[in-house]
């Protein structure tokens, strides 16, 4: 049932203020790697990691917006740990045309840097109404290029 | 990467064909109008910043706010107009007013004013629009009192409200009462007064016996003996009812003239054209001037007022949500801003059109023009002035 606001031209009409927002403004593009389960190899408890062969599918560019917090370094008898929490904020509509919908242990490559998807939040709906959701917001940390071993290869 | 499918509700850069695209459609037909409204759209465009940002704005809105921009051009000009010349158009046939916005008005008004001046007449009885019925009632003998409502207004004026104008009650004139010792004696009176162009003139038929002083004499010895000894012939008049003194002793017909209120009104009040006549403000027939025939200065004013008009849709359209949602928050875009904007110029160029049109006005002209003669002579008080005598010229320095 549609509300009285938001009607599908408001909606046009948001989602065009944010294209030219994501695309034409800020320009902030990143990198989607989604895991692929299928030819993933995992131990007893269903963990893996990439020295045991864990793969990712070939990555996707998308526009979208950034929030960085500070990173931290914390130093102990281990060598230095710098940490960072990133959220990743995407058009909905924008997956959809991508047909990509994230999940956590996918990787997003932004500045250099791979983030592994820790949650995926799908709140926010114009005027309260789920079938109007605007935007999917990924949860990661900055991960560390060793522990990803990310290896390009031919397509 | 750029995901957009919203091109139709944001300015492509160039319009659709004009004709059938503005909301009224007033100016479809006149090529220069077109042409002006595509390349006003552009520039609208340009200056709220396309294509460095996007103007959410499309053809139909530009055009709409364009022909908009023109048609209150038109009417401010027309409404000064119809003000400067109201006194020469109100009052005229309509059918007699074509293509008024195209024409001079050079009329001074004064029919105008002479219309409205009737009524005056009216009432003096030397003129006017109504009028004044005569007729008579039946005084009878020791009765006073008449009511002339029931009398003629409500019998003769299907109950319409009279106003007496004037009543016919005096005394005989001394005249008809001279008595002419000489009449009918000697020779036939008749034939005197036909002789010396007087006919049925009664009194004193022998004034060429007498000096006219005795005839003047004689009268006003009866006029004065009726003031002196008689009652005096009076009345009075109160919502409608009159009382006449003396108290008549026998009956005769009073005759007055009265109008009826209701015919002073229609005829009086009302144009006897009808509604084929141009009555106020509203149809007094002035049309849209063609966009082709309006000046350049004028031009300027129109795409000054459209950009404004754009500023303040685009402000309307940016300003229906008092936040605009993104991912994860929300930004507030510059609709209040650009309504407050596009408010301001446009009261700041109905001022300015406003002032120029009073300036241009006839008696704001005219005022000028009694300045410039003023200064004039001034100027020219100082200049050498040129006497001729026959000849001669002499010529003085003042």
């Amino acid at each position: 049932m549609n509300g009285r606001y938001f009607s599908e031209m408001d909606v046009n009409f948001i989602n065009q203020i944010n294209d030219e927002l994501l695309d034409d403004v800020i320009q902030s593009e990143v990198t989607l790697f989604k895991a692929n389960a299928d030819n993933t190899q995992t131990n007893m408890y269903g963990e893996s990691k990439p020295s045991i062969g864990k793969t990712y599918y070939a990555g996707i560019d998308i526009i979208c917006l950034v929030d960085r917090a500070d990173i931290s370094t914390d130093a102990d008898d281990f060598g230095p740990d710098r940490k960072q929490n990133v959220v990743f904020k995407f058009m909905e509509k924008d997956l959809q045309s991508i047909n990509f919908f994230p999940q956590s242990g996918d990787l997003i490559f932004f500045n250099a840097r791979y983030h592994e998807i820790d949650d995926v939040v799908q709140e926010q709906f114009l005027g309260g109404q789920p079938d109007k959701s605007l935007s999917i917001i990924a949860n990661c940390h900055y991960t560390r290029l060793s522990k990803v071993d990310v290896v390009e290869r031919q397509s | 990467m750029a995901i957009s499918n919203q091109n139709n509700i944001r300015w492509p850069g160039s319009g659709s064909a004009v004709p059938g695209k503005t909301a009224f459609g007033i100016y479809d037909k006149d090529p220069v109008f077109i042409d002006e409204c595509k390349r006003a759209a552009d520039w609208a465009a340009k200056r709220l910043g396309y294509p460095v940002v996007a103007v959410e704005l499309i053809d139909t809105q530009f055009y709409t706010a364009f022909e908009e921009s023109v048609n209150v051009y038109n009417a401010k000009i027309n409404e000064y107009n119809m003000i400067n010349n109201m006194f020469s158009l109100q009052g005229q046939r309509i059918d007699s007013m074509t293509n008024l916005q195209n024409r001079l008005v050079t009329g001074t008004g004064l029919p105008f004013i002479s219309a409205l001046a009737r009524d005056y007449g009216s009432e003096a009885g030397t003129g006017g629009n109504i009028d004044w019925k005569k007729d008579y009632i039946q005084v009878n003998p020791m009765q006073q009192d008449y009511d002339l409502q029931k009398l003629i207004g409500n019998t003769k004026e299907n109950c319409s409200h009279i106003t007496v104008r004037r009543i016919f009650h005096d005394r005989p004139p001394a005249s008809a009462r001279v008595y002419d010792p000489f009449s009918m004696t000697g020779m036939s009176y008749s034939n005197v007064l036909q002789e010396l162009g007087f006919g049925a003139y009664s009194p004193a038929v022998q004034f060429l016996m007498t000096p006219i002083f005795e005839d003047l004499l004689r009268m006003q010895s009866i006029q004065f003996n009726d003031m002196v000894r008689k009652s005096a012939y009076s009345f009075e008049l109160k919502n409608n009812k009159l009382r006449i003194m003396p108290i008549p002793t026998e009956g005769y017909k009073m005759w007055l003239e009265y109008s009826n209120d209701n015919e002073a009104f229609e005829k009086g009040a009302l144009s006897p054209d009808g509604d084929k006549i141009a009555s106020d403000f509203s149809n007094i027939p002035y049309k849209n001037h063609s966009y082709s025939d309006i000046n350049d200065p004028g031009k300027q004013w129109i795409r000054d007022y459209f950009l404004a008009n754009c500023k303040e849709i685009l402000g309307a359209i940016r300003q229906k949500y008092q936040s605009m949602p993104i991912p994860g928050g929300e930004v507030t875009l510059d609709g209040a801003e650009l309504r407050a904007e596009a408010q301001q110029t446009k009261e700041r160029l109905l001022d300015v059109l406003r002032e120029m049109l009073e300036a241009s006005g006839k008696f704001m002209q005219m005022e000028k023009m009694s300045q410039m003669n003023e200064q004039m002579q001034s100027i020219l008080k100082n200049s050498p002035l040129c006497i001729y005598i026959g000849a001669l010229a002499l010529c003085f320095i003042l």
